[in-house]
């Protein structure tokens, strides 16, 4: 740590020196510390909102925790529904690693339902290998959306950002015309009198298998979103293929030194993210939802997405944060005994969002302010004098 | 059939001035290098701005004030997020998207709402000229902003000193700023530009073309609006064009099957204007005439 210079007489910067200097130069530990206030900040606001509106913030939580975690079998639906998040995350990692930004996820994920159920009510075969066969034709099925984004920016360079989103607006109607057509998907039997917009369900024996841990139930997804996810991690973070999908993003000019190509790298990120994305919608078909609607996706591909960039873009902290999107979710539905509305839990996410942004614009702050210049001067670039 | 063509005709319009507001201040924030992805919350902050101003007040004039305002709030948070603290801006715009559909959806169950609607007004002599005369002289009077905003943003962006800054941090900004440019103050201000516009955009949304606020009512229209932009290859005329012609999509979509017009399915019909931006951007737009630095986040200290 560098303090050369302090001015004996600027008192209030000492002390904000003073504070700062505990950290030393490990800036990262500073960064946890502005992250978890920042979060807890955003929870505050939450907390303010509820108050503005008449409620009581300590009763919102506490119903959120107990519909999230405390009620007989609450812990099993919350790490069932952290499923597809967990999923959508890890792929929206992998694509803005890459610097292309997928943000359409849930139309990715209804696609990816569709292509998995398709493949589980229409192809006959043995149980187990019609269930593994529908959960990949989810990746596949969101590899394909996310692919005529990469198709776009291949042939035109069509703003990959921009197709994606436009493809997320288009996939519920198409969901919705495979399921309103009775050559195609439309339940035609005869607990689907009114003939509603749906197909049939997903036979039981063809689910994802459901198995008891400690009382919560949990199916087999759960396991592979996991290992799935630890794998990706660690191949972004120890593999070849992870330092250049990683070089691509950071500086695109170094990249083309090296050979990493949007064409090739870029596009194969894209499809792995589409493609997890698809595999959160085949793990919703196949192990909660078990019967498609055109608003099948229900936001799991949107709250992925924002799971994601609550974890910094970290596999391993998107492990965590998914959790707590999902608990959020489930927890929502506790919520109608406070008088305060469900959509809450949406504001919430919104300030997480943005806390989660703010230690890094902190960090700014604190770097452009005159005393932590001073301490941080050694970990930037050495002013000339 | 006559018939049929006006009402087509007249809520193209309507439906395309909501994206030829938005468009023409995304138009801006494009032109000083920022895809302004939070459009669609300004959009949206905007209709349920104008409808809360309109329905406090009583008075739409103010609802439209307050519509622009809430957008402006947005495209603050926007503008200082991404060009005074350097945070990557597609995620500031994913993030302040999400919490503008949080906290409308939220407040607007909380809080009863009872907007007005703006009056039509019709110009006399001109609104009785047969199939295009009430389409475009039959209006509720804010739609009549539309003949106005494009001049203006044209003589803005083409004919000041400021404009020619905007541009040119957008197409250089390192040049631009070792010519003194102060390069991110102006891509603050071009992207308060574009929230002013989409705020407008919004208020006219709730108060103009439904006369009432609904959860996520902007359902993609900014994102819509974008594409617009990059429809038009970054020219005024080019985004004008587009966001009229995806109005007009978006309204053969919904009036087809008000008719009931049903050779294409109604699935189709409603996806129209996402599924021509995305042709359209396939085919006719040309991405090599975008601003040189677009998306690209500057640093004046390196």
């Amino acid at each position: 740590m560098n303090i050369i210079g302090v001015k004996p007489d600027s008192r209030r910067n000492e002390t904000f020196a003073k504070i700062f200097r505990f950290f030393d130069d490990t800036n990262k530990l500073l960064f946890s510390v502005l992250l978890i206030a920042c979060l807890a900040g955003g929870l505050f606001i939450s907390g303010l909102l509820v108050a503005a509106v008449g409620g009581s913030p300590t009763k919102v939580l506490s119903s959120l925790v107990e519909g999230s975690f405390q009620t007989p079998g609450a812990l099993g639906r919350t790490l069932i529904e952290a499923v597809p998040l967990l999923l959508v995350s890890i792929g929206v990692i992998v694509s803005f690693k890459a610097g292309h930004y997928n943000i359409g996820t849930e139309g990715q994920v209804a696609i990816g339902a569709l292509f998995s159920t398709v493949v589980a009510l229409q192809i006959p075969g043995p149980n187990w290998l019609v269930t593994t066969l529908a959960v990949i034709a989810g990746f596949a099925g969101g590899a394909f959306w996310s692919g005529i984004a990469v198709a776009a920016y291949l042939w035109r360079r069509v703003d990959v950002m921009i197709s994606t989103l436009l493809l997320t607006f288009i996939a519920p109607n198409v969901v919705l015309f495979a399921v309103s057509k009775d050559y195609l998907l439309l339940d035609t039997t005869d607990s689907n009198t009114r003939l509603a917009s749906q197909s049939e369900r997903i036979p039981l024996e063809k689910r994802l298998i459901e198995f008891d841990v400690f009382g919560q139930e949990i199916h087999l997804g759960f396991i592979a979103a996991i290992i799935l996810s630890l794998l990706v991690t660690a191949l972004l973070g120890k593999s070849v293929w992870g330092l250049r999908v990683r070089l691509l993003g950071s500086n695109f000019l170094t990249a083309k030194r090296y050979g990493v190509t949007q064409n090739r790298e870029g596009a194969t990120a894209l499809l792995i993210s589409g493609g997890f994305s698809g595999l959160a919608g085949g793990m919703i078909v196949m192990g909660s939802a078990f019967r498609l609607q055109s608003h099948i996706a229900n936001d799991f591909g949107w709250d992925g997405l924002l799971s994601a960039i609550v974890a910094r873009l970290s596999g391993y902290l998107a492990l965590i944060s998914s959790v707590f999107f999902a608990a959020l979710r489930t927890g929502s539905s506790f919520l109608a005994a406070t008088g305060v509305s469900r959509t809450i839990t949406s504001v919430i996410q919104g300030l997480m969002v943005i806390a989660a942004l703010m230690p890094a614009a902190l960090l700014v702050v604190i770097y452009r302010s005159d005393s932590g210049k001073r301490i941080f001067k050694s970990g930037k670039k050495e002013e000339s004098e | 059939m006559i018939e049929d063509i006006e009402i087509i005709l007249e809520s193209s319009v309507r439906l395309g001035h909501i994206f030829l507001f938005a468009a023409l201040g995304e138009y801006v924030a494009e032109r000083a290098g920022t895809i302004n992805i939070s459009l669609e919350g300004m959009l949206l902050a905007g209709a349920f701005g104008g409808a809360l101003g309109a329905s406090e007040t009583g008075s739409p004039v103010l609802g439209i004030f307050a519509g622009i305002a809430a957008g402006f709030i947005i495209a603050y948070l926007q503008a200082n997020l991404s060009h005074r603290l350097n945070i990557d801006q597609f995620v500031v715009g994913i993030a302040l998207t999400v919490l503008s559909i949080g906290l409308t959806t939220f407040l607007f169950l909380e809080i009863k709402i009872y907007s007005g609607r703006i009056h039509e007004f019709a110009i006399p002599v001109l609104s009785d000229i047969p199939i295009i005369g009430s389409a475009l002289f039959a209006q509720r009077w804010l739609g009549y902003v539309a003949f106005v905003l494009p001049l203006l943003i044209w003589a803005i962006v083409h004919r000041t000193r400021w404009g020619l800054e905007v541009r040119s941090v957008g197409e250089n900004p390192t040049a631009a700023n070792v010519s003194g440019i102060p390069v991110l103050k102006r891509r603050r201000q071009s992207i308060y530009v574009a929230g002013l516009c989409a705020g407008l955009s919004g208020a006219y949304l709730s108060l103009a073309v439904t006369g009432a606020f609904s959860q996520n009512m902007s359902a993609g229209k900014g994102v819509v609006a974008i594409a617009a932009v990059l429809f038009g290859g970054w020219t005024l005329l080019g985004t004008i064009c587009g966001s009229l012609l995806f109005g007009f999509a978006d309204a053969l979509g919904l009036s087809l099957q008000i008719i009931g017009f049903d050779v294409i399915p109604g699935p189709v019909l409603d996806s129209m204007p996402y599924l021509l931006a995305l042709v359209g951007l396939l085919t006719i737009a040309n991405m090599a005439k975008k601003p040189a630095a677009l998306a690209e986040n500057f640093d004046p200290s390196d």
